[in-house]
């Protein structure tokens, strides 16, 4: 269990693995080398038993022919013996036959036979009471004859034999004297002492085998026996348990069949050297695991401890700890890969230094970035909530800043916002926090500062501002509007207070004041506005937005061939919405691009079809400040007027003076591109600005509008009358036609009139109204010549803007 | 045997006895030595001739190797060497046994018998000496010419025959007939079988 868990645990280990590959390799090259070792060594032994067989066989016969000759020279004294001789010469059968049984076994012979010249046995040990028997072995005589004496083998009565044949002389051969040895088991254990393997002597007779004797053991005996059936001529055999390698040695093939002799040398004890190398074998084997196991761990211990190491220290690096001591010395690649780590350390930690100024920090000016200025933001509401204490927000934005970056370039506006920072952040307490929000924008968090007493502060801030910036010698005068907010009175959520401030300033700009405090009261103006976002988007797109038309009617003759055209929004829950609510929050989002392209599409139309019904309407269409540095603005109204079918003359812009003062020199360049197309324009509001006849001469306009609050009170305010009388005097001195807005009574009609103004637009002859209505106006006001007759149409109501 | 010829040319003019040549060759023409010739005649006795004959024994050997004797004749076995031999016979002819000794033995031994005798010693047993014993008085051996001469023979018919110890086929008796005029030259033509090994002779 305890292994099974080791493996589970280890097998994706790169040491574990190391050292497994390792000692699998080992393993198998050394089961290689082990197993070709042992079925060698087999092999040889085995051979070598076979070769020392063959050997064994010749030793044997040798042996064989040793001791034939032996018996041979036996046989020989003993057919030399006198008294043998003198019982064969005399015929004495009786002395022959005894004096043959002494002398044969003092050679240790058990069969003797004498046999006469004429073949015919004259004596038998073995057979005493037969005589003149023939000669049984006829061949052997005929070669002792030639040789002098002969020998063989022979199976007699079942018992074999080694026979010698050799002549009595007397001197000259009288008689043949034949002496048979037995071989026995003792014979065959002489046998097997001196060639030192196992002799057996076989008789084979008609494929029936026979032991006839042997040196193996009773039970080998019978083993032998029982594989007598197919009897192999050599090779293995495997005897009650025993292993001996043979050989089957023809000794004699005798009438009475072939005789064998078996020679079997124990493999056992042959391959006992071979098992004893086998098992030293095993044991340096074994030796050469164990150590090459050891060495392949301390291998995988070399490589692997280094790459733990850096496995930790890759981790806390991941964790975020770029500190750590990484201290191999190896000049391998894991050397290399430690230095790597280092170094990726090391980088690591500068870049996340770097991203998290990047996160939090301005990069122009050093000063905290939005975020943080938002993190400063909630730790100060968390701490002014604890301590129950307040501060107070400033936010800050430079007045015309674009006009600097485009003219000075964005290198000069760059410089003048880290000038700014540089003083906003010596005007400030320590504790407090400036941080540039966006553009031109900077936001000051300044703690321990109530609202009441906050506008010491701001004193403060714009003093900053007084010092002229220094560009290059070039003095530049920068002002900044502020907006300010105070916690908690304003809001509770550094969100909150953020979009409170923001309208603050915006209030600011827009009143021209520097600085504004934020009124709860344009909270939730500003709000609904936002709201209105998706409203009004979506009312471009369902035609939720209406054009009205007022009617501006010509004093000289009078006519009523002139318009203003003016959006109304039809809101489908909330009704009629004002243009006052919508138009400026169009203008702060930008919208009011779509919007007012929008209008320039419905009015083109409309104008285009008044034309063709034949009674043309010069319509006026009001631009916003964002129109106005719009460069592709004139060439859309090109087209638009020119896929309408409509002359220019019948088209007239509409422009405020602050909204031309904002980006003056891109609006001079829209205006003009405008005014060369054959429009006409017309500058809105006149005399709430600060801008000087003398200035709007440059500008190419054809039109002056007179404000509305310079008209209400022309009956009654002479200082009113004389500025409206002279504004008419000028712009017609300029060539400029002069209107009247917000007329909404005759008296003053007629006031206008004297005075020479060109048209009037206001209640006293038509409110704006839509198509339908303004040209049943325009019917009816055809019907009646005079101006007296515009008295008919007076009515009171709401003033609408514009 | 050669002693025995001036005995019998002592008795030729008596006869007027008749000289006969017979010569001994093998199948090549060569001259066989040690061949007995003797002629017996065919009618009558054959006269008694010398009988007194030596066989010594000279360097381990039978001298000389084949020897002729008319039956009746004693013969003495002088031992020429410094040691000392047995001479014995299991012939059927004469089965006789001279126990070891040296010198000449006293008593001679009577060969009374025709026919073979083969002499042997039993402490040498390469020692073998043929000695033929016939019923006639004229008998001799060959030369190494192979050459016999028989002398006085008597006129009157005879069987002439002849007989070697290693011949390989008896030969078969002639009869001649001696006499004025008649034929005294004869071939034989003998083929020998070599003597049985000499495996002893080392000995």
């Amino acid at each position: 269990m305890q292994i099974i868990n080791w493996w589970r645990r280890g097998r994706h280990r790169l040491a574990f693995r190391i050292v497994l590959h390792f000692t699998g390799l080992l393993a198998v090259m050394l089961g290689v080398a082990f197993v070709m070792v042992s079925v060698v060594n087999m092999s040889i032994f085995r051979g070598t038993a076979a070769l020392s067989l063959e050997s064994d066989e010749k030793v044997f016969r040798r042996l064989l022919e040793y001791n034939t000759s032996n018996l041979i020279q036996g046989a020989s004294v003993l057919a030399g013996d006198y008294g043998l001789r003198e019982a064969i010469g005399t015929g004495d059968m009786g002395t022959l036959l005894s004096a043959l049984n002494n002398h044969s076994r003092r050679i240790g012979a058990t069969m003797a036979m004498v046999s006469g010249l004429d073949n015919h046995l004259l004596a038998d040990t073995l057979h005493p009471d037969q005589s003149d028997q023939a000669y049984p072995f006829k061949a052997l005589l005929a070669e002792a004859e030639k040789r002098g004496n002969a020998s063989s083998i022979e199976l007699i009565d079942g018992v074999l034999y080694r026979i010698v044949v050799v002549p009595v002389r007397a001197p000259t051969t009288i008689a043949w004297i034949t002496i048979g040895f037995p071989m026995d088991e003792r014979r065959a254990s002489e046998l097997h002492n001196l060639a030192g393997v196992h002799v057996s002597f076989l008789s084979h007779n008609q494929s029936n085998w026979q032991l006839l004797t042997s040196t193996f053991s009773p039970e080998q005996r019978q083993s032998l026996l029982a594989t007598l059936k197919q009897f192999p001529t050599a090779g293995m055999l495997k005897l009650n348990g025993e292993t001996f390698e043979t050989r089957l040695a023809l000794l004699a093939d005798t009438p009475h069949g072939q005789v064998y002799a078996l020679l079997a040398g124990s493999l056992d004890v042959a391959l006992q050297p071979a098992y004893k190398l086998r098992g030293i074998s095993i044991v340096l084997t074994a030796f050469a695991l164990l150590v090459g196991s050891l060495i392949g761990a301390r291998l995988a211990r070399r490589i692997t401890d280094p790459l733990r190491a850096l496995a930790v220290v890759a981790q806390h690096i991941q964790a975020g700890d770029y500190q750590q001591e990484i201290s191999i010395t190896d000049t391998s690649e894991i050397g290399q890969l430690a230095g790597s780590l280092t170094h990726m350390q090391e980088a690591i930690a500068l870049r996340e230094t770097e991203i998290s100024k990047l996160a939090f920090q301005d990069s122009l000016t050093g000063l905290p970035n939005r975020v943080r200025f938002n993190q400063c933001l909630d730790e100060a509401i968390t701490m002014a909530q604890a301590n129950q204490s307040y501060f107070t927000v400033l936010l800050v934005g430079l007045d015309r800043f674009q006009q600097i970056n485009d003219t000075l370039g964005h290198q000069n506006g760059d410089r003048v916002l880290i000038e700014v920072s540089q003083r906003l952040s010596a005007a400030i307490n320590v504790g407090d926090v400036v941080a540039r929000l966006a553009g031109d924008e900077f936001a000051l968090l300044l703690s321990g500062l109530q609202m009441n007493t906050a506008l010491q502060s701001i004193d403060r801030i714009h003093t900053v501002f007084v010092q002229r910036f220094n560009l290059d010698g070039r003095l530049l005068d920068v002002r900044a509007s502020i907006g300010l907010v105070g916690f908690p009175e304003h809001g509770d959520t550094a969100a909150d207070l953020m979009r409170c401030v923001d309208v603050a300033l915006y209030r600011a700009k827009r009143s021209g004041s520097h600085h504004a405090l934020y009124d709860p009261g344009t909270k939730t103006f500003r709000e609904e506005h936002l709201s209105l976002l998706g409203d009004l988007q979506q009312a471009v797109e369902h035609n939720e937005l209406i054009v009205y038309y007022q009617p501006k009617v010509g004093l000289g003759p009078y006519s009523a061939d002139e318009a203003e055209a003016l959006v109304r929004w039809k809101h489908p829950t909330k009704g009629f919405v004002s243009p006052g609510e919508f138009i400026p929050y169009a203008e702060q989002t930008g919208y009011i691009k779509e919007l007012t392209h929008w209008v320039l599409v419905q009015v083109i139309r409309q104008a285009g079809q008044w034309l063709r019904e034949g009674r043309p309407v010069k319509v006026s269409v009001n631009l916003s400040t964002r129109d106005l540095v719009d460069q592709g603005l004139p060439a859309t109204i090109a087209t638009l007027i020119d896929r309408a079918g409509l002359p220019p003359e019948y088209l007239c812009l509409e422009i405020t003076e602050s909204g031309f003062m904002e980006e003056p020199a891109e609006a001079l360049n829209v205006l003009q591109k405008l005014r060369s197309l054959g429009l006409s324009l017309a500058i809105d509001d006149y005399g709430t600005g600060y801008s000087s006849l003398a200035y709007i001469r440059r500008l190419p306009i054809t039109e002056l509008k007179i404000d509305r609050a310079f008209i209400i009170e022309l009956a009654s305010n002479v200082g009113d009358a004389k500025i409206v009388r002279s504004t008419i005097d000028l712009g017609h001195h300029l060539g400029l036609k002069v209107v009247a807005e917000g007329v909404e009574d005759m008296v003053v009609v007629d006031i206008l009139a004297e005075m020479g103004c060109d048209s009037i637009q206001g209640f006293v002859f038509g409110k704006p109204m839509p198509v339908a209505e303004f040209d049943r106006w325009r019917e009816a006001r055809m019907a009646r010549p005079t101006l007296a007759s515009a008295n008919l149409a007076r009515f009171s109501g709401p003033s609408a803007v514009q | 045997m050669r002693q025995v010829l001036p005995c019998l040319l002592a008795l030729l003019p008596l006869f007027c006895a008749a000289k006969l040549t017979v010569q001994i060759l093998n199948p090549s023409e060569q001259a066989v030595g040690d061949a007995v010739v003797y002629a017996e005649p065919l009618a009558g006795k054959a006269p008694k001739g010398k009988l007194t004959g030596t066989i010594d024994q000279v360097n381990k050997e039978f001298v000389p190797l084949v020897s002729v004797v008319q039956t009746g004749t004693a013969i003495r076995f002088p031992n020429k060497d410094n040691i000392r031999h047995n001479i014995y016979s299991f012939s059927r002819t004469k089965v006789f046994d001279l126990r070891l000794y040296s010198g000449t033995p006293s008593e001679p031994v009577v060969f009374d018998t025709p026919g073979l005798v083969v002499l042997g010693c039993n402490i040498h047993d390469w020692m073998v000496g043929y000695l033929l014993v016939v019923d006639t008085p004229w008998f001799d051996t060959t030369n190494t010419k192979g050459l016999v001469n028989l002398d006085n023979l008597p006129s009157g018919d005879y069987s002439l025959r002849v007989w070697h110890p290693y011949q390989s086929a008896e030969i078969p008796a002639q009869k001649i007939r001696v006499g004025p005029g008649a034929e005294t030259h004869f071939v034989f033509h003998m083929k020998l079988s070599p003597p049985p090994a000499a495996a002893h002779a080392n000995y």
